[in-house]
């Protein structure tokens, strides 16, 4: 654990513009033509931003040319979740190695983003907030992946040997779990305190003090599983959390109702992925 | 069920048509992923983009056994997925939800 610890201390900063956009979740009284100004003045930022607000995922009629423009049709909420995803996609290196899949890592990312915040809105929970949580609940795998490739390959070889979840191999062979390390990434990139326990806590949600954002993610990872959108590494659904799933309080006819949507979302969301 | 695709002009599309393959603009970049269903802002902006022909999904009725095969093959990777939830109540009302929500268009 010191050794990944001392490792995610020296990840590059986040982007300075990203960073502040992460903040504004925080803060209700944002200053958001300050903030649209700044994410403007990015070009590589504004220009992956334009990218995935011209893709099929908003579904725009014509096409935005400006970041000024996209804030005025999708709305400065939605801009903010994009240009978090837009700027912490490219942040980690590709790694040679062939056992795990990156494209198929985003589209799992993306889809328990987009399965969040469908959460968020039938709970009435802030959707752009669950959906930057969802998409970024494993980001610690990208640092195994990034930089601890050797031991990474171990964790895999060992959950296919023992057909196990991705959670329960780490513990095997390193003692420590992508959403100890995605927590510690969180912190260095002082993400909002709730986005932080989601990482944390996203496979064991029972373990910290009840949280409404954690439950929500936990859910949307394990009907990610179950659909089978994007692959985590691994083909199984793992265990849902009886505490998480009474204190979100749905119904199955409404979890039935949902599953729908998130497939259909999902459908034109997977191009985030492949816009990179 | 879809089982077969046709080539269509982009006059011809509609919206509720699902896609059976990606749009792809003259540069080879992906517009439009499979799977999307067609509305007609992305029509309208598939036009923008100067694309002529899309892949399109045709809905075509399937015999019953073609239906009795595609819900065991449905019944049997659920069973996959969900193999180490073991008699668990939750997991197993999670298992059926999903279930249900599969074979809802196999009836």
């Amino acid at each position: 654990m010191d050794r990944v610890v001392e490792r995610v201390q020296q990840l590059p900063s986040l982007n300075q513009v990203v960073n502040e956009v992460l903040h504004s979740f925080d803060d209700e009284d944002v200053d958001i033509p300050s903030l649209v100004s700044k994410i403007s003045r990015d070009q590589g930022l504004a220009a992956r931003v334009l990218r995935v607000a011209n893709s099929a995922f908003y579904g725009l009629s014509s096409h935005v040319s400006s970041v000024n423009e996209a804030v005025v049709v999708l709305g400065f909420y939605s801009i903010r979740s994009l240009v978090v995803a837009a700027g912490i996609i490219n942040q980690f290196p590709n790694s040679a190695g062939k056992t795990f899949d990156r494209l198929e890592f985003w589209q799992h990312a993306i889809g328990v983003g987009v399965c969040a915040k469908i959460i968020a809105a039938r709970l009435g929970q802030d959707m752009e907030t669950a959906f930057t949580a969802g998409l970024l609940h494993d980001v610690g795998i990208l640092v195994l992946d990034a930089y601890f490739h050797d031991e990474f390959e171990q964790v895999l070889s060992c959950r296919a040997a023992s057909d196990c979840t991705i959670i329960e191999a780490e513990m095997a062979t390193l003692q420590v779990t992508h959403a100890q390390i995605g927590y510690e990434v969180a912190k260095r990139w002082k993400f909002p305190l709730p986005i932080q326990l989601a990482i944390r806590d996203h496979h064991h949600p029972d373990q910290g003090a009840p949280a409404l954002l954690t439950d929500n993610v936990h859910l949307a990872n394990v009907l990610c599983h179950a659909l089978e959108i994007g692959n985590a590494s691994y083909d199984m659904v793992p265990p849902l959390s009886a505490l998480a799933w009474e204190r979100l309080g749905l119904s199955w006819d409404e979890l039935g109702e949902m599953l729908g949507e998130i497939e259909h979302l999902n459908a034109s969301a997977n191009l985030l992925a492949m816009e990179e | 069920m879809v089982i077969k695709t046709r080539v269509i002009s982009l006059p011809d599309a509609l919206a509720g048509m699902v896609l059976a393959a990606p749009v792809r603009d003259s540069a080879g970049n992906d517009l439009l992923a499979a799977g999307t269903e067609l509305t007609a802002a992305l029509l309208a902006s598939l036009l923008h983009r100067g694309v002529a022909q899309l892949q399109v999904a045709e809905d075509v009725p399937l015999s019953a056994a073609e239906l009795a095969e595609r819900r065991a093959a449905v019944v049997e990777r659920l069973e996959f997925l969900f193999r180490h939830s073991g008699d668990d109540a939750l997991m197993t009302a999670l298992h059926t939800a999903i279930l249900e929500y599969r074979l809802e268009g196999l009836r």
